[in-house]
């Protein structure tokens, strides 16, 4: 059974399609990745999923419960988180106490929690920084600060919305490995990104839409060199556009 | 010595005044919104702290905790009834939260003092006080026995109160939602609850602040409107929605305000909160203790 699952979702903004009859299933232990262009979607399909929006139609299944609606907050105790693109820890606590923070309210006991804590710590190197507050962490500290929040309880599926977007390229790498080795132990991913070495390296199946429907999905290499998704990124050929 | 003396008279009023604009300090810090019917938690307190003392006879040192639950239940239904709509669900208010706030929150407090106008009356109650005694001096301290009581339970209940958000999950709760309200439910905190325990603590507090001032006072039904002005002048002074700036603020406010009233103006005492507010926000736009800037 999928992990998680879409039928004919919808959403109008307007006269605005923003997601259009989406139908998509990740697997137990898969990163998917979402990809399209400026306005395809994505983030409308990312904020129905997390709980941000309502659909207009169509259900959101998690496992075998639907889910179509639920607040962001029982879909988080119910294992499903979000990453924004922008950081949302909270600024003037430390480090350490959002991360036990997070754990705590998604029922950790506070021995485990700060076992757990200790653990991320080292291994997103935020342990010279672990008692300054939040605010003062550098961007890209700030969102491997936000994968320790995210995995202190690991939830069943994470949705990473452009989580490489303006960060250092060591920082990068850092949050990629991350990714890998959480993976690695049967971690369910989404994974929307702009940045298509990213994709191909770390997702073996990706969906892309574009106007708000799904045009492309498979293993990511047949997606990316599907003519829907090049049409979609780079526009029709030369010879066939009425502007050139 | 006579300095000494407005110290420490000022640092009771500072009490009295952080036991009121805390609340308002925490409520704004959750929603971002300004609760312009403070003062009227203040006043429902001071009655039921009166009515259930005098009326039923109940002893004021049980009064007191009642009157405190009274707020606190006016504040979770406050909550629950007219600010829950302003951010929960997905066809909220919150693009036009600002709005609705001010338009919900100042109709409230008209209906509150006129109920109460209406129900009670618009005569003056004498709260019965917590102990008997005549006014007294410590050294050159001039202080009265329910002014001294009443000081001392503020300063318990303000300990307790920053003890419970420094150190308590509940507390590191309201602080996650109050940094970034949408980072906290993507960690898995319910903002909504935290909202109501805020409204239920704002509540307590400033009911238990009337019913502290209610044998000093004489409480009226417009008798929230001073001290919720100070409220919002403590708030601003202290940095909008910093707790610690607004505990600060209150003391230092207190302290200017006894100073002032002796070797200034008496007659312009409330003024001077005001005043003060003006120079500091020339000085500092972010009051005394608030961030520089804001978070986009």
């Amino acid at each position: 059974m999928s992990l998680l699952r879409t039928e004919g979702l919808q959403k109008h903004f307007g006269g605005i399609s923003a997601v259009d009859d989406c139908s998509i299933a990740v697997e137990p232990g898969e990163i998917l990745g979402l990809i399209g262009p400026n306005g395809s979607g994505k983030t409308s399909l990312l904020n129905i999923l997390s709980g941000f929006l309502a659909p207009d139609a169509g259900s959101v299944w998690l496992g075998d419960e639907a889910v179509t609606g639920m607040t962001p907050v029982q879909l988080a105790n119910r294992g499903l988180l979000r990453m924004f693109q922008m950081t949302r820890v909270f600024t003037r606590i430390s480090a350490v106490d959002n991360m036990l923070t997070a754990g705590l309210a998604r029922g950790l006991s506070e021995a485990e929690a700060e076992r757990r804590c200790e653990t991320l710590l080292d291994e997103l190197t935020l342990s010279q920084v672990r008692y300054l507050d939040a605010g003062a962490l550098s961007g890209g500290q700030k969102k491997l600060l936000e994968f320790g929040m995210c995995f202190i309880a690991p939830p069943k599926i994470a949705l990473l919305d452009e989580p490489f977007a303006a960060v250092h390229p060591v920082m990068r790498e850092a949050m990629a490995g991350f990714i890998r080795r959480r993976h690695g132990e049967g971690q369910t991913f989404i994974l929307v990104s702009h940045d298509m070495p990213i994709i191909v390296d770390l997702c073996p199946r990706s969906v892309c839409m574009n106007a708000g429907r799904v045009i492309a999905q498979g293993a990511t290499r047949t997606v990316l060199e599907s003519p829907a998704v090049i049409e979609a990124y780079l526009g029709s050929s030369v010879g066939s556009s009425a502007h050139v | 010595m006579l300095a000494l003396d407005l110290l420490v008279n000022g640092l009771i009023f500072g009490l009295f005044y952080a036991l009121m604009a805390v609340g308002l300090a925490m409520i704004f810090g959750v929603l971002k919104v300004v609760n312009f019917a403070h003062g009227e938690f203040y006043m429902i307190g001071s009655y039921a702290y009166v009515l259930i003392a005098l009326k039923l006879g109940i002893p004021p040192w049980l009064a007191l905790p009642l009157a405190a639950l009274t707020g606190g239940a006016l504040g979770w239904l406050v909550e629950r009834l007219l600010m829950r709509p302003l951010y929960a669900g997905h066809g909220s208010w919150s693009s036009s939260k600002d709005e609705y706030a001010v338009v919900v929150t100042f109709g409230l407090s008209l209906l509150l003092v006129n109920l109460v106008d209406k129900i009670v009356g618009p005569y003056p109650f004498r709260g019965p006080v917590l102990i008997e005694t005549s006014r007294f001096s410590i050294g050159p301290v001039m202080l009265n026995g329910q002014k001294l009581i009443a000081a001392g339970v503020s300063l318990c209940l303000l300990i307790g109160l920053a003890l419970f958000i420094k150190r308590s999950l509940w507390g590191r709760q309201i602080q996650a939602v109050a940094q970034n309200r949408l980072g906290a439910s993507l960690a898995g905190i319910d903002a909504t609850r935290t909202t109501s325990m805020v409204f239920v603590i704002s509540g307590m507090m400033a009911a238990l602040a009337g019913a502290l001032l209610a044998p000093l006072i004489n409480p009226g039904p417009d008798v929230g409107a001073f001290p919720a002005i100070k409220s919002y002048v403590i708030v601003v002074l202290g940095g909008m929605g910093s707790i610690w700036g607004g505990m600060a603020a209150a003391l230092i406010l207190g302290v200017c305000e006894s100073f002032f009233a002796v070797y200034v103006s008496y007659a312009y005492r409330d003024a001077f909160g005001l005043m003060l507010l003006i120079l500091v926000l020339l000085v500092r736009p972010q009051g005394m203790f608030g961030e520089k800037g804001r978070e986009l």
